[in-house]
C-alpha cells in the first residue's frame, strides 16, 4: 500500500516541485503585494504575477517550455501534425514547394495565447488603446516639450553601452536599454524581436520600474533642481482645436514612418487610436479601443509575459543584471529630461519651463506627469504642472517608439 | 506597402567595440532628436497658422463682469467666477451685470424651482 501511495505521489505535481519554483512563488508574492497593497500598476502586475505563478507550477495543458541549448529556453511552441498533399518540383528535380494539410495542432492554452506576443500583435494593439486614451493637446500647445521627450531617451542609449560592457550581445543590450523608456508595450515589442530569451525579465523590470515611478524619480528631480526652479510657474496652455489634433496625428505618423519604418506598427496604431478619438465621429470605436480592446489585451499580455518567468529561465545571473541595468536606464532617462529643461531655460530665460516636468519625458503615462505635478505642488501649492507635464510625457511615448524603430533598423530585427 | 529598406545606421556586430558602440549611440540620439525636432518645427508652424486664424475671428465683448460685483469680497474668486459663468449661460449671453452676490437665508427657491421644472415637464390634465 505504501508503494501504491508512493507511486501515486509520483503522479502528482508535488513530486515535481523544486526549490527555485518556491523562490519564484516568493517573488510572485512580492509582485502581488506591490500591485494589491501598494497599488503599483495593478492592471499589469496582477496578470504578470499570476502568469509567473502558473509558470512555476507543474501545470499541464498551459504552456510548453523546451531547452533549445544549455540555459536557453524556448516557450510557447506547439506541435502540428501535417501531411503533404502536393509537391512541386523545379526543372532540376529539386523540391520547389509543397502543399501541406494540417491534420492536428497540439499545444497548451498559452502556447496559442502567447502567439499574440510572438507574432507582435498585442503590443501594437495596446498602442491603439493608448492612442485612444491620450490627449496630445498639451504637446501641440507647447511643442518645445518634445525636446524633453527626446532628451529622456538618452538613458536608453547610455544603458545600451553599459549593457554591452556587462557582456550582453548588441540585440540583448538594445532590449534592456529600452526599459529606460518606461513603455511596457514597446519594451515587449522590441525584446520579442531582438532578444526573446530575455522577454520575461525585461517585461517585469519595465513594468516594475514604471510602477515605482513615484519612488524612483523624485529624489533625482530634487537632486538636480534648485528650490527656485521647482517654483517656476509656466504660462497657461493655449486651447488646441480639433483640426490641429487631427493634423497632428497624421503628421506624426507620416514623419515617423518615413524616418523609421520599423516603428510603423507601434506609431501607426498609436495614431490610429488617437485619430479615432479626435475625429469625433467614431465614438463606438473609441470606446472599444479605450476599454474592451485594451483591457482584454492587457490580461493576455500580462499573463503571457508572466508565464515566461519559469524559475529555470528567470533565476539566472542575467536577470539580476537586467534589473540593475533597468534602474540605471530609468534614472538616466529621468535625469536627462530634467537637465534638458534646465538647458532650455538657459536658452529662453523669458519663457522658462519648470525643470520638474523634464522627468515626465519617460513615457510612463500619466504617472510620470503626475509625479512632476505632485513634486511641484510640494514647493508651491498653487502651481499646477500636470497639463504642462503631459506634453513631455506623450512626447516620450513617441520618442521611445522611434528609438525602438532605430534599434530594429540597426539590428535587422 | 512593405518597405524592404536596407539596414541603416551601420550594422552593429553582436559584440561591438567601444568606438563602434559610441558611434551607434550618437547616431541613435541624432535620429530621435531629429525626428522630434522636425515634429516640433512643424507644430510651431501649424500653431502659428491656427493662432493667426483665430485672431481674425470677431471677439464679442464679455456680457458680464464678475470683477464689477461689489459684494464679491466675501466670496472666493473661484466661486464668483463660477456664479458669473452660470448666470451667463442661463441668460444665454444676453447683456447683464452682476451687482451683488448674497447667500440666501431660509430660502426655498431651489425647491420651488425644482417643483416648477417637474410640473412644467408634465401636461396637467
Amino acid at each position: 500500500m505504501i508503494q501504491n501511495l508512493l507511486d501515486f505521489y509520483q503522479t502528482t505535481g508535488f513530486s515535481q516541485l523544486t526549490v527555485p519554483m518556491l523562490v519564484m512563488w516568493a517573488l510572485v508574492g512580492v509582485l502581488l503585494y506591490l500591485a494589491i497593497a501598494k497599488g503599483f500598476e495593478p492592471l499589469l502586475l496582477v496578470p504578470i504575477a499570476f502568469g509567473a505563478l502558473l509558470a512555476n507550477l507543474p501545470t499541464r495543458g498551459m504552456i510548453t517550455v523546451e531547452e533549445t541549448s544549455p540555459g536557453q529556453y524556448q516557450s510557447a511552441t506547439f506541435e502540428m501534425e501535417t501531411e503533404v498533399v502536393e509537391t512541386h518540383r523545379g526543372a532540376d528535380g529539386e523540391i520547389a514547394g509543397q502543399k501541406i494539410r494540417v491534420i492536428k495542432v497540439e499545444g497548451g492554452l498559452y502556447d496559442f495565447l502567447s502567439q499574440g506576443i510572438k507574432l507582435e500583435l498585442i503590443p501594437p494593439l495596446i498602442f491603439l488603446g493608448v492612442g485612444a486614451l491620450t490627449d496630445f493637446g498639451p504637446l501641440i500647445a507647447m511643442p518645445r516639450t518634445l525636446l524633453l521627450g527626446a532628451a529622456a531617451q538618452a538613458g536608453l542609449f547610455i544603458t545600451f553601452l553599459s549593457s554591452s560592457l556587462l557582456g550582453f550581445t548588441s540585440k540583448q543590450a538594445a532590449s534592456i536599454a529600452i526599459i529606460g523608456g518606461a513603455d511596457g508595450p514597446t519594451a515587449i515589442f522590441l525584446s520579442n524581436k531582438l532578444a526573446p530569451e530575455l522577454l520575461g525579465a525585461i517585461a517585469v523590470a519595465a513594468y516594475t520600474y514604471m510602477s515605482l515611478v513615484p519612488l524612483i524619480q523624485p529624489p533625482i528631480m530634487r537632486l538636480l533642481t534648485t528650490d527656485k526652479e521647482r517654483k517656476i510657474r509656466m504660462k497657461s496652455l493655449r486651447p488646441v482645436s480639433k483640426l490641429e489634433k487631427l493634423i497632428f496625428s497624421l503628421m506624426v505618423m507620416i514623419i515617423c514612418v518615413l524616418l523609421v519604418p520599423d516603428a510603423t506598427a507601434l506609431i501607426a496604431m498609436l495614431m490610429l487610436g488617437n485619430f479615432l478619438r479626435e475625429c469625433g465621429v467614431t465614438e463606438r470605436l473609441v470606446k472599444s479601443a479605450q476599454n474592451e480592446i485594451i483591457n482584454v489585451l492587457t490580461i493576455f499580455l500580462g499573463t503571457s509575459v508572466g508565464i515566461t518567468m519559469s524559475a529555470q529561465s528567470f533565476l539566472a545571473p542575467a536577470t539580476m543584471k537586467i534589473v540593475l541595468l533597468g534602474v540605471v536606464a530609468f534614472s538616466i532617462s529621468t535625469a536627462s529630461g530634467v537637465l534638458m529643461a534646465k538647458v532650455m531655460n538657459l536658452v529662453t530665460p523669458k519663457n522658462p519651463v519648470n525643470p520638474l516636468i523634464g522627468s515626465a519625458g519617460v513615457s510612463a503615462v500619466p504617472m510620470a506627469a503626475r509625479v512632476s505635478h505632485n513634486e511641484g505642488q510640494k514647493y508651491d501649492s498653487g502651481n499646477y504642472l500636470l497639463m504642462h507635464a503631459m506634453g513631455p510625457n506623450v512626447a516620450g511615448v513617441i520618442g521611445t517608439a522611434i528609438a525602438a524603430g532605430y534599434f530594429i533598423s540597426a539590428f535587422g530585427g | 506597402m512593405n518597405c524592404t529598406a536596407p539596414i541603416l545606421f551601420a550594422e552593429l556586430s553582436a559584440r561591438p567595440g567601444l568606438a563602434e558602440t559610441l558611434k551607434f549611440q550618437a547616431t541613435g540620439l541624432v535620429v530621435v532628436f531629429g525626428a522630434l525636432a522636425l515634429i516640433w518645427v512643424l507644430l510651431e508652424i501649424m500653431g502659428a497658422i491656427f493662432r493667426q486664424r483665430s485672431a481674425h475671428k470677431i471677439v464679442l465683448p464679455a456680457p458680464s463682469s464678475a470683477a464689477a460685483c461689489p459684494d464679491s469680497d466675501e466670496f472666493p474668486a473661484g466661486v464668483v467666477a463660477a456664479i458669473a459663468a452660470a448666470v451667463h449661460i442661463t441668460l444665454r449671453g444676453q447683456p447683464h451685470q452682476i451687482t451683488s452676490i448674497k447667500a440666501s437665508k431660509n430660502s426655498s427657491n431651489w425647491a420651488a424651482e425644482g417643483r416648477r421644472e417637474h410640473f412644467s415637464s408634465h401636461r396637467v390634465r
